[in-house]
Parts: structure tokens; sequence; C-alpha cells
């Protein structure tokens, strides 16, 4: 049998022109080894000197114009110096096995590398092809293994494997290889009565019964060109192959979704595997996918059922509506090719770029770190848990790697919230405490047994300190002091308890004191609060007959305001429920009250006494404040706004010795004051003592 | 009779809350929450013996149509309630609006004449020892610097590249750090005053247990 180089249909031995397409077939015709050189009978699928495969991958039209392999998708052949081989490479077809350096081997992608690996006995015959390869071939064409080679005289390139199955009559084969949409689209063999073709694959048989003239009209030309791949030298047409051309390790290689057309190893006999250019079309995501479910236990992932893009379901359904992205790259049938038509071969399409497996690495670029393992947490240990986010876009490919990454990491990610989920919850999720070394636990005890012990020796046994009773004159307790002092008999005094019972024990001390001082020098008081709880806490006080319990002034800040612009209407009822009478008070406003004094515990409060009434009135304002509020409530005495200022206990005593000098100390007072003062002196020694520890630790803690 | 129970049990309270040094335990949980639990009882009958009834639910009650303008309040503390119920809650924006509104222009105004203005003309003061000694005019030069350079302290600025400009900078850059130890200096009285006030209590509470106890058992 001479099968056409035009249109591949099988014709008599002897005959000199095609019977379909009337293209001249043997006389004289020679297919010239692209790799050896040997002349080769052009019948011949591989070569006799060397086994190199005779069967064009890249065939050459009438003009010499080199024509795609697939046409419309302008996938093509051969690098060019600004396109990146490897996935030129991936697509177009090299052999698994590379034949360049060990070095090169690096730019493999993994993907790539694990296909070797799983091909590597069934490799062994292309290595010993390749490695015959004449010195004159370029590098990037090792790697390629057997791409299209410009061979200016004789350029046959070898044929796909499919084209080479169906050419040596491998009928019990190939039909295992094409589904049955596919069959559906090619038109029936061509009956050959006298020595019938063996059932070549639905695709070729089309093109052997006519061509592309007589295929329906919703096959694309691509589709077309595939069953008739033009050769460049019509009159050297390319012999079949002979019948023991497939080789025997087609059966045995693993499915590895990498097509023949590509030059790799042909896939493994699945049940119903897609045809090689057709798994050329998606196969980098399916693959990937599959390999990480299987998992690395699993070993190389077993041949799954292929999974048929929609829009070509839909041509396999015979619908033959062209996706709209597909309808100015393969065009519409019968109409003149791109590259007739004078168009230049356009670049891959973005939809179909994004299908790339991933980019090849530059280079001298470093290889991507394994991601870290997490330090802290309930991933403590666990490594690729949460992605690494690339900074830098790494290019078109990257919804691929966003793709391909998350079909590889979700069976890991599975797998590792299973093992955090099984973790014991209460152990990993409470968070560390502070870990204080053994030598070091006990120094907090000792600090507050020290603490105890300077508190309480002064309170069951007073006067054993010397001079900590005394206390020391204070100006601001002074000038507090001096204000009521210049009370007149009758005076109306408004005094506010803007504190709370939780720092009644410090308070209580000094307004005790200056309530005692007010008393017998006839001096009217007005009580009243800012807070809820003040108007209880003056009632326990003993305010005396002459001292009226306003009771509660609503709205803090609010209150004062209004209390400052009309005192009338303040307070309706007293503490005790009784109608307020103003008149019966002696007080229409804030401008009656000779003196007004707040005991606080918050700073706020005296600042609302000082912002709201004291800008308003010329009425003095005194404070009682807490020790801790002392200094944010001291600019005020420094500027005047406050008349006087006792803070605290010392606050209370300096109080007393201004206004009393004469008075003799309680023994409690002076239990109270010695406490203080060596409950002070022994916060002072833990501080310093602290302090060395911390720098001795610092300086000399290698030594230790 | 009720003095000595209730001294018996301010004492047990306050061991209660001192048990905190072995940790928290439900004994001083007890006794946190007995603490604010009769706080706030004991707030709420005061703003209602002292506020809502007087103010609010007596004139309504009593005299409807003189005190009609009292609705808006009581319409104001209904909306308020609204915000306990989260399909409602925006009506009671309405009298938190008309609060913080009228909070704030307080504040401001109160702020501005009651502590800002003063404040400064308080640091105009003579550091000339003729007015006052050399203590006080010590005390006032003290004053003026601490106020000038905490002030510098928290002005956020760069240093120009002209010599003027790196002039300046350096300037502020070492009055920035005299204000830095400033503020720390107020830092630590306010942490010492802290510490005087927290010993007063303890004090205060330990003497109670060592002299009231002990007169209950007599």
């Amino acid at each position: 049998m001479i099968y056409c180089p035009n249109c591949g249909t099988a014709n008599r031995d002897g005959s000199s022109f095609c019977n379909q397409c009337g293209q001249r077939l043997g006389g004289g015709s020679k297919a010239i080894c692209p790799f050896c050189g040997a002349e080769n009978p052009i019948e011949n699928i591989f070569c006799d000197a060397c086994g190199a495969k005779l069967a064009p991958l890249v065939t050459r039209g009438a003009e010499g114009k080199e024509k795609p392999g697939l046409k419309g998708l302008s996938l093509p052949t051969k690098p060019t110096e600004e396109e990146e081989p490897a996935p030129l490479g991936e697509k177009a077809g090299p052999p698994q096995e590379p034949t360049g350096a060990a070095g090169e081997e690096e730019e493999i992608p993994d993907w790539l590398a694990r296909l070797r690996a799983s091909l590597g006995e069934t490799a062994e015959p292309e290595r010993e092809a390749s490695e015959e390869m004449p010195e004159e071939v370029p590098d990037w064409l090792r790697d390629l293994g057997a791409p299209p080679v410009e061979e200016p005289e004789e350029p046959v390139a070898p044929a796909p494997e499919e084209f080479a199955a169906a050419a040596a009559g491998g009928a019990e084969e190939m039909p295992e290889e094409v589904p049955d949409w596919l069959r559906d689209l090619g038109a029936p063999p061509v009956e050959e009565p006298e020595e019938p073709v063996a059932p070549a694959p639905e695709e070729f048989a089309a093109a052997a019964a006519g061509g592309a003239e007589e295929m329906p009209e919703e096959v694309p030309d691509w589709l077309r060109d595939l069953g008739a791949p033009p050769v460049e030298e019509p009159e050297e047409p390319v012999a079949p192959a002979p019948e023991e051309a497939p080789p025997e390790a087609e059966a045995e290689a693993p499915a590895t979704g990498v097509p023949a057309l590509l030059g790799g190893e042909p896939p493994a006999p699945a049940e119903e595997p897609l045809a090689a250019w057709l798994q050329e079309e998606g196969p980098v995501i399916l693959e990937l996918s599959e390999e990480e479910m299987a998992g690395e236990e699993a070993g190389p992932a077993p041949a799954s059922a292929p999974q048929v893009p929609a829009w070509l379901e839909t041509l396999a359904s015979g619908a033959a509506v062209l996706p709209e992205e597909l309808g100015p790259v393969l065009g519409a049938p019968g109409k003149p090719t791109p590259e007739e038509a004078g168009l230049e071969r356009a670049a891959i399409p973005s939809w179909l770029e994004v299908l790339r497996p991933g980019r090849k690495r530059e280079e001298g670029e470093e290889a991507p770190a394994e991601e870290p393992a997490e330090t802290e947490g309930v991933l403590e240990g666990v490594r690729g848990a949460l992605r690494l986010v690339p900074a830098i876009d790494p290019g078109p490919d990257q919804f691929v790697r966003a793709v391909s990454a998350a079909a590889t990491v979700t069976p890991a990610h599975a797998e590792t919230l299973t093992q955090v989920l099984a973790r014991p919850t209460a152990a990993s999720v409470r968070p560390r405490a502070v870990r204080i070394p053994r030598r070091e636990r006990g120094l907090p005890w000792l600090a507050f047994l020290l603490l105890l012990a300077a508190v309480l020796i002064p309170v069951l046994a007073p006067g054993l300190v010397p001079g900590g009773g005394q206390v020391p004159v204070a100006k601001p307790a002074e000038d507090f002091a001096a204000q009521i002092q210049n009370l007149a008999p009758g005076a109306r005094v408004l005094f506010s308890f803007d504190y709370d019972p939780s720092v009644s024990t410090e308070l209580d001390w000094p307004v005790r004191e200056v309530l005692d001082d007010l008393k017998p020098r006839g001096a009217v008081l007005l009580v009243m609060s800012t807070t809820p709880t003040g108007p209880g806490l003056a009632a326990r006080m003993g305010l005396g007959n002459t001292a009226t319990l306003l009771g509660y002034l609503p709205g803090q800040e609010m209150g004062l305001q209004r209390l400052a612009t009309s005192f009338s209407g303040a307070f309706l009822v007293d503490y005790q429920g009784k109608q307020v009478d103003e008149t019966a008070l002696g007080v229409q406003s804030l401008g009656d009250v000779a003196l007004i004094i707040t005991a606080a515990s918050s700073q706020d409060t005296v600042r609302w006494w000082v912002e709201q009434v004291g800008s308003q009135t010329h009425t003095p304002i005194c404070a009682i404040v807490s020790g801790a509020i002392e200094p944010s409530v001291r600019p005020y005495y420094s500027s005047g706004q406050l008349a006087g200022l006792v803070s605290g206990w010392v606050g209370g005593l300096a109080y007393r010795r201004a206004a009393s000098p004469d008075a003799p100390m309680s023994a409690q007072d002076m239990a109270a004051m010695e406490a203080q003062s060596l409950g002070h002196l022994a916060v002072v020694v833990l501080i310093v003592l602290g302090n060395l520890a911390y720098w001795g630790k610092r300086l000399f803690g290698g030594r230790s | 009779m009720s003095d000595l129970v209730g001294i018996w049990i301010s004492a047990l309270l306050t061991v209660m809350v001192l048990s905190y040094l072995l940790g928290d335990n439900p004994l001083y949980r007890l006794a946190e929450h007995l603490f604010v639990g009769t706080a706030v009882g004991y707030a709420v009958l005061v703003a209602y013996y002292s506020l809502l009834r007087p103010r609010l639910l007596l004139p309504l009650i009593q005299a409807p149509l003189e005190n009609w303008t009292l609705i808006v309040p009581l319409l104001l503390a209904v909306l308020l309630l609204a915000r306990l119920n989260h399909s409602w809650r925006g009506a009671g924006l309405v009298p938190l609006s008309f609060l913080l509104g009228v909070g704030v222009a307080l504040a401001i105004g109160g702020a501005l004449f009651g502590s800002i203005l003063p404040q400064v003309e308080g640091t105009f003061v003579s550091v000339n020892p003729a007015d006052g000694g050399w203590g006080v005019a010590l005390s006032h030069l003290v004053l003026v610097i601490g106020t000038v350079s905490t002030l510098a302290y928290f002005y956020f600025t760069g240093q120009g590249d002209t010599g003027l400009g790196r002039v300046r900078g350096g300037f502020l850059k070492a009055w920035r750090g005299l204000g830095k130890w400033f503020i720390m200096l107020t830092f630590g009285a306010l942490f010492a005053g802290t510490v005087m006030a927290r010993l007063s209590l303890l004090i205060g509470r330990l003497q109670f247990l060592i002299t009231e106890i002990p007169k209950t058992l007599r």
C-alpha cells in the first residue's frame, strides 16, 4: 500500500497518483532522515539507519511556507529567542527523555520530570535514537527530542504517533484511542474492494475519503488539517509506515497526559482515552490534580476518564456551534486559512495561554523555596497550611498556577485540617502563660510579704518607726485651711461628695478633718453629689444639724453647668425626700455660696467643677482628692483655679496640722502614717532591688 | 446589733476580696458581684427618688397639661430603651445624639475657657529672682521649660534640608528629648500617687480588721 502524502489515502502498490486527490505517488522518491541523512523509502515511518521517526510533525505547503500542525491554533513549532522554550516544549512535543547536557535538566518543569520518571523505561529507545543526533542539531532541539527539523533540501519531518499508527494500519489499536464523538465526525472509510484498507482512525478515513471538501461543514478547518497533513514536497511523498511500525511500548506506557503529537511517549491504552491532540488542550491541570489526589504513596495516577471541554462536547453532539472565542481563530469551514488570506500567524490567544502548565524558570533564577513550617499557633509544625502569597505577579500563567496549586494543596489542606481538629483543643488553644523560672517563682510572694510586714508592723505596734508620724507642711493644705478659716459665721458652703465607696477608706479621713473644722465655725453646709453613691457616703459622716443633704445632682458635667447657671430648681427634693426651699437655705445662685468643696476620686470630676462652675462664678473651689489623681489636679491649684488642695491621708494630716497646729495626733492616725511611710519605703526598696537585679542580670547574665 | 452585723459582713467581704492574692476564686467573685450589684441597685433607687419621680413622673401625673413639655424627655428616655432591641436599635440613636451633642458642646466650651486658656495663662510666670526669690524663680523656670519641652515632644515635623531647617530640626530634637524626660517624671509621679492611694486602702482595711473586729468580741 502506498499512502498519499497529501490526503493520506491508501493506494495500491505501484500507483503513480493518488486515487483521491491526484497527488503524485511513489516513483523514485526518497525520504531523507533529518537526523542521520540516510535515504529511506518514502513509505518508511522510521529511518532504516538510525530509527528516527520520519513521519512529519510539521508539513510544508506548496509554497514552502511552514504550516502549523493544528491550523488555527497557531501553536509555534520552533521557539524563537524571545519565547520561552519550556512551554513550547511542553506543547509542541519533544520526547520526554532529554538528550542535552545534564545541567539542562534543571530547566525541566516538575511535571515533566515526574512524567519522565514514569516513562523512564519506555523512553529508552527514544533516548538511543536521540543520542545519535548529529552535532549540528542545536541544543534546544536536543531538548525537544524529535522536533521538526528544517531540511532545506528534503525536509521530511517525523509524523505524529497517531498518524504513524494510522498509516501502519493499526486497526486493532487505533479505534480504542478515538472517542465515539470523533468517530461521528469522520466520514465513512474508503471502500477498497480489492485490497481493503485497514480500518484507520476516523479522521484519517475522512481525509482519505475525499479531503476537506467532503467533510461535514461543522468540522473546522483545523480538524480537516489533522486528517490531511500535507508534506513539504509533494513530488516525494512520504510512504506509509510498515505494519510493524507501532512500537510495543505504546501499549505498555502509562497514561501521562502528554500526547504523542508532542513527541513524548504514547499514552497508555486507557478505556477511552482522548486523542493525543485533544489531550494537549488541557493536560496540565488534570494531570496535576490526578497526581496530587493519588498522593505520593499511591504512585502514578491511573488513567482516568478524559474530561472533554464543553465546547468540544458541543462539537461532539453535532451542533457544531463554535465558541465565540474560537470564531476568529478557527474561521468558518470552507474559507481560506489566515495564512492563505495573507494574515500573519496569531499568537496564542489569552484563553489558551492560561492553559500553559507553568512558566519555565529563567537561567539563574532560584528555585521556589519550600514553604516554611508554622512556628506558632495551632498550626505549629505544619507546613503548607497557609499559602505564601507572592508579592510580585509571576506572569501570565498565574491563573494556571493558582488553579494547579489549589488542586495540589487541597488534599494536603484536608489532611492538615484533620490533624488540627484531632488535636486536643483545650491544651493547644490555651494561650501561653508567662513562664517564670523556678528560682524566681517565689519573688512575687516575697515582695508581697515584705510589703505586708511594712504595713502591719506599724499598725500592730504604733510608734516603732522613728519619725514615721511626722507630717510635712503642704502649702495647698494650708491654703485650704485658710479658706475655711476665712469663712464668716453662717456662710454657705457647698460640699460635694463626688467619690464612690471604693476609695472611701482613703478619702473619708481628709473629708472628716475638713468637716470637723467647718462645724464649729457656724458654716451652713449644703451637701450634694454628682455620683449616685455620694449622698449615702455623706449621710454616714454625721453632718450635724446645720447641714442639708441635697442629694444627687444628675447630669455630671451638664448638671454642674446647670447648677452654675441657676441654683434654683437644681434640687427639688433632698436626700430625705423633703421639698428643697432655696429661700430657706438662703441660696438663689452659686454667688450666694462662700466656698465650694469637692471631694473627688476622679480627675474628670474636678475638671468639671473648674471648667463649668469655676469659670462662671467667682466662688473659690477647694478639692479633696485621692492621691492617685493628685498630679493631674495639681495644675489647677498652681494656676489658681483651685483655692486649696488636699490629697489623701497625707493631705488630711497636713490639713489638720495647718488648721489646728496644737491638736494632738491620735494613735490610730500615727499608726496609719507610720504604715504609710514604711509601705512607701518598702516599695522603694523593691523598685531599687528589682532594677539592680534586672541590670545585674543584663550585664552579668552570661556568667550566671 | 445592726452595726455588729455590718462590721462582720464588712470584715468577711474584706477577707473575701483579699483572697484574690491566692488567685481568682469564687469567694472573690462573690464579693465582687455583691459590690457591683449593691452599687447598681443603690444608684437606681437614688436616680428614681431624686430624679425620675420628682422631676418627671409626679409632674406628669399631677399636672399633665402644665407639664406637657416633659413628654419630650420621656419620649427620649423611651427611645433610649429601644437600643435594647436589635431591630429598633436605630431609634435609640436620637437621644444618644442629643446627649452627645450637648455634652460635646459643653466639653469644648468648658475646656477652652476652663482649662486651656487658664493653664496657658498660668505659665506666664516671672523667672526673675527679684520677684519672689531664687527658689520661686527656679520653680517657674522649670515650669516654663517643662511646658515648652513637653509641647515640643508632641510637635511632629521633619527636619528641613536647608541649613536653617537643620538647625531648627536639631533644636526641636533637643527640646523633644527634654520633654520626654518631663513626661516620664509625670508618669512616675502618677504611679507614686497611685501606690500611695492603694497603700492607704490596704492600711485602712487592715486597721479595720485589727481594730474593729476585736471591739465586737468584747
